[in-house]
């Protein structure tokens, strides 16, 4: 047999010398180009907006710089909008898929970067209903009209370090210019791969109060989870959410939790650390789901996790767990959502007012008995009873009436 | 003592001499100064005479018209960031009834359009009379001189040092271009006469229609706005009168273009891609623009 005429032995000979040489050369990484297909050639150019059907301002133009700094920005264009080829772009071959893998590879595998797993928690969960898929620019509006929120919703492509944040990450690596810059030159460098490694080193991405605003943003909107329908597991039928459900975020806020964070102390305990703090922190379930960090059963190990409750697993502490996290009874009844029923009954204020009862009458009572039949004096400003030893033993000076009669005497 | 005072007969002749020269000079003044003279576009929309096709055609746009509210506040956020919408302190008359991003319908180039609006006045390209030279310079909408002739920015050509390869590949895209408007939201408009064209909002002309407008019922609208469109072209000039000739429609480097942002300008990539479209529903692949 030969190969291009060539002998077989000859031919191998020639092959292992070329897989020899080419192992042998030092094999340069391939260059990233953050735009290998040229999408910025247009969408960089500022201005490239017009208004649509429904009215809803529509721009084209991204902020190169900030696209090159944020989260995405070693994402090409086409990772997420895979189809668009040609122009104008077809609206359906820009949807974006959040779950499809992308060419930026996971450096410590080696493998496609994917929110594959996240995508797949944040379906089964509570929000599982928004959208995570078939995204463009041009449906944010029929988005909007929906109560779930989608993945954009929450996670716009923002900057590693967001502006409030840059002062203290400028003044913790004042030096990256001479140090990491001596080695690793460029802006987008600097605000690429020195913004996501060094992010860490001044805290997660995200503190407490940043995830409680990313749940207020829908959950302390009264009016849109008004709107809300939640499944009935009895009947199976959907039905609107009750005051307690929308005034969730307003509980919150009255808890020790909520007035810690409030006044930035971490140690309160933020919307996802009780109801979703393992996994990818997407995994909100139904407090009736067995699953759920919220269910009954799991409440204990839930109060206890890292750093918290301890305590909470103790069998002696069972009762701690019960303590109600959003109660409607701490809201002021002034709150237009708050009921003003008979539901009212069952609060723990009603019950307290029910124990006092009988001392509030007593001594409500007979103050008013003696303010309508009690001795009344002149010039006696203090009470009869224990008046004049309350003066000569606590303040120390004779009572006006012994005074009066020492006088008169002497 | 009481004097009388006289006037000798020549200081006389001098003062009649000195008034007479006095008025003419006002007169002069009155007649060569760019001030008083009305806009070409208001002038010749008071002259134009609209034909009943014309009418018929903007009866049916007026009937069939619906009113746009626009939506910016939606509660899902747009994934990109973008820029805000840009507003300035004087704004065309066009804009009376024209969104601030006119161009919608076109799907090809309305947002290649409506980026052209930032800093060109519509009547650069809608307004383009015949036998009247009409010169474009740069007029300012916004700032302290707004609705006044600005000067353009003085061209520099900046040497741009090559830098070492790593440096080159990474911080290259984020080289901003110096930019040709010699202020945020001057827009290159056209002057006759040195007078500008167009109208703000607030001229009295301006303040007239729009209050006609509102007393007018359908048939009055429709000969209203076929008036105020006689003198304009629906269609804007092409691409190529600005980015492909030799000698464009506009003097760049009038208006203080470099060599370097001429040569920008009329080798633009985009508008040599926007020239391969030969239908109207065409769709060209993108590696063509590359």
């Amino acid at each position: 047999m030969s190969l291009f005429g060539i002998s077989t032995n000859l031919s191998c000979i020639l092959l292992m010398f070329v897989a020899l040489v080419s192992l042998s050369l030092p094999s340069e990484a391939a260059e990233r180009h953050p735009d290998p297909d040229g999408c910025f050639s247009c969408h960089a150019l500022e201005g490239l907006e017009y208004i649509d059907k429904a009215g809803v301002l529509r721009s084209a133009s991204i902020d190169k710089q900030h696209y090159y700094s944020a989260l995405h920005g070693s994402v090409p264009c086409k990772d997420c909008h895979r189809k668009i080829r040609d122009y104008p772009h077809k609206v359906k071959n820009g949807e974006v898929d959040c779950g499809a893998s992308c060419h930026v590879e996971e450096p410590s595998e080696g493998e496609p970067y994917t929110h594959k797993a996240v995508v797949k928690e944040y379906e089964k969960s509570v929000h599982g209903e928004g959208w995570s898929k078939g995204l463009t620019g041009g449906n944010r509006l029929k988005e909007a009209e929906g109560v779930d929120p989608s993945c954009r919703m929450c996670h716009p492509n923002e900057l590693y370090i967001g502006e409030d944040e840059l002062p203290k990450f400028k003044a913790s690596f004042d030096h990256i210019d001479t140090e990491c810059g001596s080695c690793h030159q460029g802006e987008v460098w600097l605000g690429q791969f020195g913004g996501h490694i060094l992010r860490r080193f001044i805290g997660s991405r995200w503190n407490k109060n940043d995830h409680n605003k990313m749940c207020n943003d829908c959950h302390a909107d009264h009016k849109r989870m008004a709107e809300v329908e939640l499944e009935n597991k009895k009947s199976g039928e959907k039905e609107k959410v009750g005051p307690r459900f929308i005034l969730a975020s307003d509980s919150y806020a009255t808890t020790l939790h909520g007035r810690l964070l409030e006044t930035n102390v971490m140690e309160g305990a933020s919307c996802i650390d009780c109801h979703a703090p393992k996994g990818f922190r997407h995994g909100i379930l139904p407090d009736e789901e067995e699953k759920a960090a919220t269910h009954l059963d799991n409440l204990a190990e839930t109060c206890a996790q890292s750093g918290c409750h301890g305590y909470a697993t103790n069998p002696l502490n069972h009762r701690f767990v019960k303590t109600d996290l959003h109660d409607i009874d701490m809201i002021p009844a002034v709150n237009d959502i708050a009921p003003r029923d008979s539901s009212r009954l069952e609060s723990n204020w009603v019950k307290a007012l029910i124990a006092l009862l009988p001392i509030i009458v007593i001594l409500g009572g007979g103050t008013l008995l003696w303010r309508i039949f009690g001795e009344k004096k002149k010039g006696v400003t203090f009470s009869v009873l224990g008046g004049d030893a309350f003066q000569e033993k606590m303040i120390g000076r004779k009572p006006k009436g012994k005074a009066k009669k020492r006088g008169k005497q002497g | 003592m009481n004097k009388k005072c006289r006037v000798h007969p020549s200081h006389g002749h001098k003062r009649h001499a000195l008034l007479m020269i006095c008025l003419f000079a006002f007169a002069l003044t009155l007649f060569v100064s760019p001030v008083m003279a009305k806009p070409l576009y208001q002038e010749q929309v008071e002259q134009s005479e609209v034909s009943d096709k014309a009418l018929k055609k903007s009866l049916k746009q007026v009937k069939e018209h619906k009113e746009i509210k626009v939506v910016d506040d939606l509660s899902v956020p747009p994934f990109h960031k973008r820029a805000v919408l840009q507003t300035t302190k004087k704004q065309p008359f066009c804009m009376t009834c024209h969104l601030s991003l006119p161009h919608r319908k076109n799907e090809r180039s309305r947002t290649f359009m409506n980026m052209h609006s930032r800093y060109i006045a519509c009547e650069t390209c809608h307004f383009i009379p015949k036998g009247a030279a009409l010169e474009y310079r740069w007029l300012a909408y916004d700032g302290v001189d707004a609705g006044k002739l600005i000067a353009p920015r003085r061209a520099v050509e900046v040497s741009v040092e090559t830098p070492a390869k790593s440096e080159r590949k990474h911080t290259a895209q984020f080289k901003k271009r110096e930019p040709l408007a010699p202020q945020p939201g001057a827009r290159i408009s056209p002057f006759y006469n040195d007078v500008p064209v167009l109208l703000f909002k607030e001229t009295p002309f301006a303040k007239d229609i729009e209050k006609k407008w509102e007393d007018a019922d359908e048939t009055q609208r429709a000969e209203i706005k076929a008036q105020l469109h006689a003198p304009l072209k629906k269609k804007g000039a092409a691409c190529k009168e600005c980015h492909g000739k030799r000698t464009p429609m506009i003097d760049f480097e009038r208006l203080g273009a470099s060599a370097t942002q001429l040569k920008a300008i009329q080798n633009n990539i985009v508008a040599r891609f926007f020239e391969r479209f030969k239908k109207e529903d065409e769709r060209i692949r993108i590696d063509k623009l590359l």
